[in-house]
């Protein structure tokens, strides 16, 4: 590095931390994946998590709440105060109604934007030039029969960042990264496999493409590989057809395992969302 | 302080353990998928072997088992940890054991004792995430989550030791009940501590509905049944009349636990399977001098009378 960008480098962090410690912070939102067909239901699941560091503060925090479509159309936004220790447990079938959406599935994302009494209490953040706030929530899939399934939050909003100065905010959205070719490290059953789907999401604010992809454990064998093309914030869920799951288990019986691949991931931790069955069970909704 | 670059006398076991309970008692088998996350382009890259060790539930070791595999660098394998069991003659058919896998670089196969580089052991805890399968045959139910299990309730590698645990997921509905999985494990084969956690179940208003403990021997999980101890209270028909939904809110002075919760249909036997997420999910530089102001203003806040000992669920039934 050179004199003069270590000078700016140091200047930039020196305002940063300022920044971060009168309470500006950038926070980024976290996304999830909605469905609210083939028989399951959607439920976010956000606790103030601002109390269990200051709990001696007594405001609420307030969540942002912003819905896409598969498409990625935006579709509305909402908001809510959760009180200090509460949490929110919103069905996203209600929160569809409040905007006005008929969309079957897409996105929540969520940044929870702290009190006052929370944003005085930033002096305490260690490293503050490097410091991120993030609200990472939880979406309950479940079906009429309360057969539960849960996803913790795998990547958070691209382009839009929160609560920082608008110099930062413009030096932090300017570009957001693609991730490498990734392969899950789950292994699934092909002989039990009776349904297996893929759902990529666009967290960024481009379009992009990536192919979902089945392979062999050792990812020599390709088994089933789909291109995908991607408006900004869309997504895609992509089921592995019937037929070529059986096409699998004949041309491939030395093949066990299987494990789920993107190439790229579309975002830097843009995992997708896997949804399966063994034989005659229940759906099993994962982070992939 | 930070660690130090070489860890001295370190048991190989323990440099890239993958450990799970059991939840046989459930009625749930165990399926791993266990690999060697660091590729061949990767200069810590190393063949690695696995092996296993069950603990029972006191945190006894029962025994091991001779290599069940080897692991080329990038390499993964899908283990039937039932099945496996039956490579230790003294595991017992029933009851909830602690399993670790020890997936140790062929190296350091034949070893019992070897001096570690800490960032090699950091490189490929990093780079672990093996995936815990549960199912339960013949109803086809299957779940799973993936974790890392790095190094843990370590003095050579981290100087405090605490947990916070903040889950908004205590579903507790007529079918439906919610357990957290609490796990107390280390990277020393010496480790003798009984790690306690405090906790509250909060509704959806950050209301108190049930104050317990429970204390987790070292090698060892319990489960906590929020569905047991809120009907224990005689607060579970309040909780469900309020919707039935809510947050664990618990804490561990002394030392490091794994949560993971477990939303369970008794009816079907469906079960949502999920790991917690630490504080530095939300806040991305927590730690140090700040994470123990907080944990200091969290006890003051909900376990000021932490020196007076709670009855724990299994003190309360008796």
């Amino acid at each position: 590095m050179s004199v003069v960008a270590g000078v700016r480098s140091r200047a930039a962090d020196g305002v940063r931390r300022r920044d971060a410690r009168t309470g500006r912070a950038p926070r980024m939102a976290y996304t999830h994946y909605f469905i609210e067909s083939e028989g399951l239901h959607s439920r976010i699941h956000l606790q103030n998590f601002y109390s269990t560091f200051w709990p001696q503060v007594r405001e609420p925090a307030v969540a942002h709440l912003v819905v896409h479509d598969a498409q990625g159309k935006p579709q509305g936004d909402a908001r809510r105060e959760i009180p200090p220790f509460g949490s929110l447990f919103l069905e996203v079938s209600e929160l569809l109604a409040e905007i006005g959406s008929d969309a079957a599935e897409g996105t929540v994302a969520i940044d929870l934007e702290p009190p006052a009494g929370v944003r005085a209490q930033f002096h305490e953040l260690p490293s503050a030039e490097e410091a991120e706030v993030k609200t990472p929530f939880w979406m309950a899939y479940y079906d009429d029969t309360e057969n539960y399934m849960y996803v913790h939050s795998i990547d958070t909003r691209g382009g839009e960042v929160f609560g920082a100065s608008r110099l930062l905010r413009w030096a932090m959205t300017r570009h957001v990264g693609t991730g490498e070719r990734w392969h899950s490290w789950r292994l699934l059953e092909v002989e039990r496999l009776s349904d297996l789907q893929v759902v990529c999401i666009n967290h960024s604010p481009e379009p992009r493409s990536t192919v979902v992809g089945v392979y062999s454990a050792d990812t020599s064998i390709a088994l089933y590989e789909q291109p995908v093309s991607l408006a900004p914030r869309a997504l895609a869920r992509v089921r592995v057809p019937a037929e070529e799951l059986a096409t699998c288990r004949s041309r491939h019986p030395e093949i066990p395992h299987a494990r789920i691949g993107l190439d790229p991931l579309l975002t830097p931790n843009g995992k997708p969302y896997v949804i399966m069955r063994y034989a005659g069970g229940p759906p099993s909704l994962h982070h992939g | 302080m930070p660690p130090p670059s070489v860890i001295a006398s370190f048991d190989p076991r323990f440099f890239r353990p993958c450990t799970f309970p059991l939840l046989r008692e459930l009625g749930y088998g165990t399926r791993v998928t266990v690999n060697n996350g660091v590729g061949p382009d990767d200069p810590s890259a190393t063949p690695m072997t696995v092996s296993m060790t069950a603990f029972d539930n006191a945190g006894g070791t029962i025994g091991s088992t001779p290599e069940i595999a080897t692991l080329a660098p990038g390499e993964l394998i899908k283990l039937d940890i039932d099945a496996e069991l039956a490579g230790i003659p003294d595991a017992p058919e029933q009851g909830d054991l602690v399993v670790m896998l020890h997936v140790v670089p062929t190296k350091w196969a034949a070893e019992s004792s070897v001096d570690i580089p800490a960032a090699e052991m950091m490189v490929h805890a990093r780079a672990s995430d093996d995936f815990i399968e549960y199912h339960q045959r013949p109803k086809g139910v299957v779940t799973g989550v993936a974790y890392q299990t790095g190094p843990l309730n370590d003095p050579r590698l981290s100087s405090t030791r605490s947990t916070v645990c903040q889950a908004p997921k205590v579903i507790v509905t007529e079918p439906v009940d919610t357990l957290f999985s609490l796990m107390n494990l280390s990277t020393r084969p010496d480790y003798a501590d009984t790690v306690r956690m405090d906790f509250w179940i909060l509704g959806r208003q950050g209301e108190r509905f049930v104050r317990s403990a429970v204390e987790v021997p070292p090698f060892s999980f319990r489960l906590v049944s929020a569905t047991e101890v809120l009907e224990q209270a005689g607060m579970l028909d309040d909780y469900r009349a309020s919707g039935g939904m809510g947050m664990f809110l618990g804490l561990s002075k002394n030392g490091t636990l794994v949560p993971l919760s477990l939303t369970r249909n008794r009816a079907s036997g469906a079960i949502a399977c999920d790991h917690t997420l630490p504080p530095v999910f939300y806040l991305s530089t927590w730690g140090g001098e700040a994470r123990l102001r907080a944990n200091a203003r969290l006890e003051q806040e909900f376990f000021a009378d932490l020196s007076t000992p709670v009855p724990s669920p299994a003190q309360v039934r008796a």
